[in-house]
């Protein structure tokens, strides 16, 4: 047995058991729950290293057994798994284990196997976490991609103007050859089933409702029993302008189903003032959009020329500036953000294009996580019911949001994919999972990923300049990676469709490389069905002014002046 | 012009750098794009007018003061790789915390690693070990990784190889011991893990 100093020890393998992190330069840590890596055996790749043959290579390893890719000694942040020390094994294209990565016949405990054909990359001082499933992605221009994956994601879910299938097939070709997993929701623009079933059949995941296309109760009903009958999701953009239905009038035509909710703070559109109302819900899945949260103190005034110029409205016309000013209401927006803390807003999404910033889904979960830590610590949070337990409040020095992080990592990984039927696929790095792996240093985890693997392959990242003797040398920019280019990007990334599409002939008629894979299991969820974001919250709006109460006190977060994960980290 | 990418990059460096001097000159801090860029600027002018290797490395390190970024930036700035132009030919200059000026690093800044516990950490404990006496034979340096299986070495080291048959050095993964010419060494080993381990003296199938 030999020594290491604790210092040394990191210097050479990264974090272990009971060290904390600090997540970039937020205020939020997260503490290592358990170490899965092999003590004494840790794999590593290089001169004098000994990931090789006889040594934490099994040179009999062979076929099923053996890894086709290892990730080494990163520090997993999972909504589901936690926060663990491990190695991380890819086999075919998915997650083989989260665990101890070595050769059995060297080393105890190995439950991911290398061997000569396992392609091995070293993440010691890394963070890995889930990529990020945007559900809210309107595909206006294929600008969108490349940032999307410069911020993490890896899956979007579109949120309708996708359609008709005419247009679909475009969409679906276009983002053929991006390392990226789409699933296209399409409107819901007519009763005919006719119609919907052409959608369907042409690789929709399920539906959007939205006030622009029409939000009728009779339609949201249709819909809804449409749905259930096809296992098909519904994303739903209420009726602002309470032409045909109020607050009220939506959830009775929901009647309990099971509906994602979009931008339920309401500026992004729906019900004035009182969208919010939805939150009291358990059928109804609630999410936000990037440009609210967090809540800040240019919020407000941004929305009144992003509304007018995203919803076809003129400042000519002064009825549609008065229109618009009604929907920004600073009292809801403020309520937002402890919502999310309650848990009883689940998921966060960008609405890119159509009123958010694909590339900020991520970032603005981490900003929000770290704004809702010191509202906990502010008297504006106390005697609010229902709150989470925050274990950084019992430790000494504050430095233990491991749960927190957690809970809003989720809301932009297991969250969606629950709520969209993909869980089995994306949104966590369980077993089985495709390997859509975001690997981050810890400075700048949340802002700027070190590197993208998409179905088991680096796929983008900040790639250096060609030229240089080694990788990653200045000028370092986002751009796709081997797993990211045309041809490749096929192999690692998926159409999600519905299990009523016929899906040869589907993939027949887009030509796509792609597996189709069917979402299921989404019909029937409640909050209760999510992983970390479980919470109904009885809220009371007034429905003059859009203030948020809970349990007799105001719901209500300051606006904040200056965010982390921003100027430190962005070139504007 | 014929730009080939990499002068192409070269420009991109300059913008960026552009952009940085002119928020520095308004009194602004620097973040941590912003430092990078100037920092390769820097290095990249040096080597166009004719710097040597270290004349370059240098002006990369005076660059920029660490009073002049943003706090943080410091801690996040860990290293820059650079391909210059020097008279002879294209060359990689690598500064690791170009700000650091030989102070240590906010242990609480962006990205910190708060350790857990400060106690030594045990490597390869409850493994059978052994002590062997070893001597180089050989008119070179050799050097033994952790992981190789000891009985194999370089027939140049002389020990008990029946012995050390099942065994490798008690090290740190990743880590090595060297033997100079004619040194001799007394090393301990232990008995590696897994189902060779299990197996013992006989366990020879793996190897």
């Amino acid at each position: 047995m030999t020594r290491l100093s604790a210092e040394e020890y990191r210097q050479r393998y990264g974090a272990t058991t009971g060290d904390r992190i600090r997540l970039g330069d937020t205020d939020l840590w997260v503490r290592v729950g358990e170490d899965r890596t092999a003590p004494g055996d840790e794999p590593i790749w290089g001169y004098a290293k000994n990931l090789r043959m006889r040594m934490t290579q099994d040179d009999t390893a062979a076929g099923p057994s053996e890894l086709d890719v290892l990730i080494a000694g990163v520090v997993v942040i999972d909504p589901v798994l936690g926060v663990i020390k491990a190695d991380i094994g890819i086999k075919d294209g998915r997650i083989a284990g989260i665990g101890r990565a070595g050769s059995p016949l060297i080393s105890d405990g190995i439950d991911l196997v290398v061997g000569p054909h396992t392609k091995p990359y070293m993440g010691y001082g890394l963070l890995a976490t889930p990529g990020a499933v945007d559900s809210h992605v309107h595909t206006i221009t294929p600008e969108l991609l490349a940032p999307a994956l410069s911020g993490g994601v890896t899956t979007i879910i579109t949120a309708g103007f996708e359609e008709p299938p005419f247009a679909m097939e475009r969409v679906l070709a276009g983002v053929e050859d991006w390392p990226l997993n789409i699933g296209l929701q399409a409107g819901a623009r007519a009763l005919d089933e006719q119609h919907m079933d052409a959608l369907l059949a042409a690789g929709a995941v399920g539906f959007k409702i939205h006030e622009d296309n029409g939000a009728y109760p009779d339609l949201i009903d249709h819909v809804l029993r449409y749905a259930d009958a096809h296992e098909c999701s519904v994303c739903l953009h209420t009726d602002g302008l309470h032409e045909s239905a109020e607050l009220e009038d939506t959830v009775a035509a929901i009647a309990g189903r099971t509906v994602h909710a979009y931008h339920v703070e309401g500026v992004g559109g729906g019900h004035v003032p009182d969208l919010l109302g939805l939150v009291r819900e358990p059928s109804i899945l609630c999410s936000s959009t990037t440009p609210t949260l967090p809540f800040g103190v240019s919020t407000a005034v941004e929305h009144v020329p992003m509304i007018m110029l995203n919803h076809g409205l003129s400042y000519a016309v002064p009825d549609d500036v008065v229109l618009v000013r009604e929907r920004v209401i600073p009292a809801r927006m403020a309520a937002e953000g402890p919502l999310h803390e309650l848990g009883a807003i689940g998921i966060i999404n960008s609405d890119s294009q159509g009123m958010g910033r694909i590339g900020e889904t991520t970032r603005r979960a981490m900003q929000l996580a770290h704004v809702m830590k010191h509202w906990r610590r502010s008297e504006a949070s106390e005697g609010i019911p229902g709150l989470p337990d925050d274990e950084g409040l019992t430790d000494p020095d504050d430095r233990d949001d491991t749960a927190r992080v957690l809970r809003y990592l989720a809301k932009v990984t297991i969250e969606p994919s629950i709520t969209h039927g993909i869980s089995d696929h994306v949104g966590s790095l369980q077993v089985g999972r495709l390997a859509d792996i975001v690997l981050w240093r810890p400075g700048f985890f949340g802002v700027k990923p070190e590197w993208i693997f998409k179905g088991g392959f680096p796929a983008w990242g900040a790639l250096g300049e060609g030229n240089a003797s080694l990788e990653r040398s200045q000028p370092t920019r986002y751009r796709a990676d081997w797993g990211g280019r045309p041809q490749a990007a096929p192999k690692g990334a998926v159409i999600f469709v519905t299990g009523a599409a016929d899906r040869p002939a589907l993939a027949r008629r887009l030509g796509t490389r792609r597996a189709l894979v069917p979402v299921r299991g989404l019909r029937g969820l409640t909050r209760a069905s999510l992983a970390l974001n479980q919470a109904t919250a009885p809220v009371d709006i007034d429905v003059r002014t859009g203030a948020v109460a809970l349990g007799g006190r105001p719901l209500a977060v300051a606006p904040v002046s200056e965010v982390p994960l921003s100027r430190r980290y962005l070139l504007r | 012009m014929h730009l080939i990418p990499w002068e192409e990059e070269r420009i991109q460096i300059f913008g960026a750098a552009e952009l940085a001097r002119r928020h520095r000159a308004a009194g602004l801090r620097l973040n941590h794009p912003e430092a990078v860029a100037l920092i390769c600027d820097a290095m990249l002018e040096a080597a166009r007018a004719g710097a040597t290797y270290e004349e370059v490395e240098a002006a990369g390190l005076a660059e920029v003061d660490p009073g002049e970024v943003i706090p943080g930036v410091r801690e996040l700035l860990t290293e820059v790789r650079l391909e210059v132009l020097l008279g002879d030919g294209a060359r990689l200059i690598v500064l690791l915390d170009p700000l650091g000026r030989g102070e240590l690093p906010d242990p609480l800044g962006p990205g910190a690693l708060v350790l857990g516990d400060h106690e030594d950490r045990a490597v390869n404990g409850g493994r059978e070990a052994i002590e062997l006496a070893v001597t180089s034979r050989s008119r070179r340096r050799i050097r033994i990784s952790s992981h190789y299986p000891f009985h194999r070495v370089n027939q140049r080291l002389e020990f008990d190889r029946a012995a050390a048959d099942g065994f490798r050095l008690d090290i740190p993964s990743g880590a090595y011991v060297g033997w100079e010419p004619g040194e001799t060494r007394t090393v301990r080993l232990v008995r590696v893990a897994g189902t060779t381990g299990a197996a013992g003296a006989a366990g020879r199938a793996a190897r």
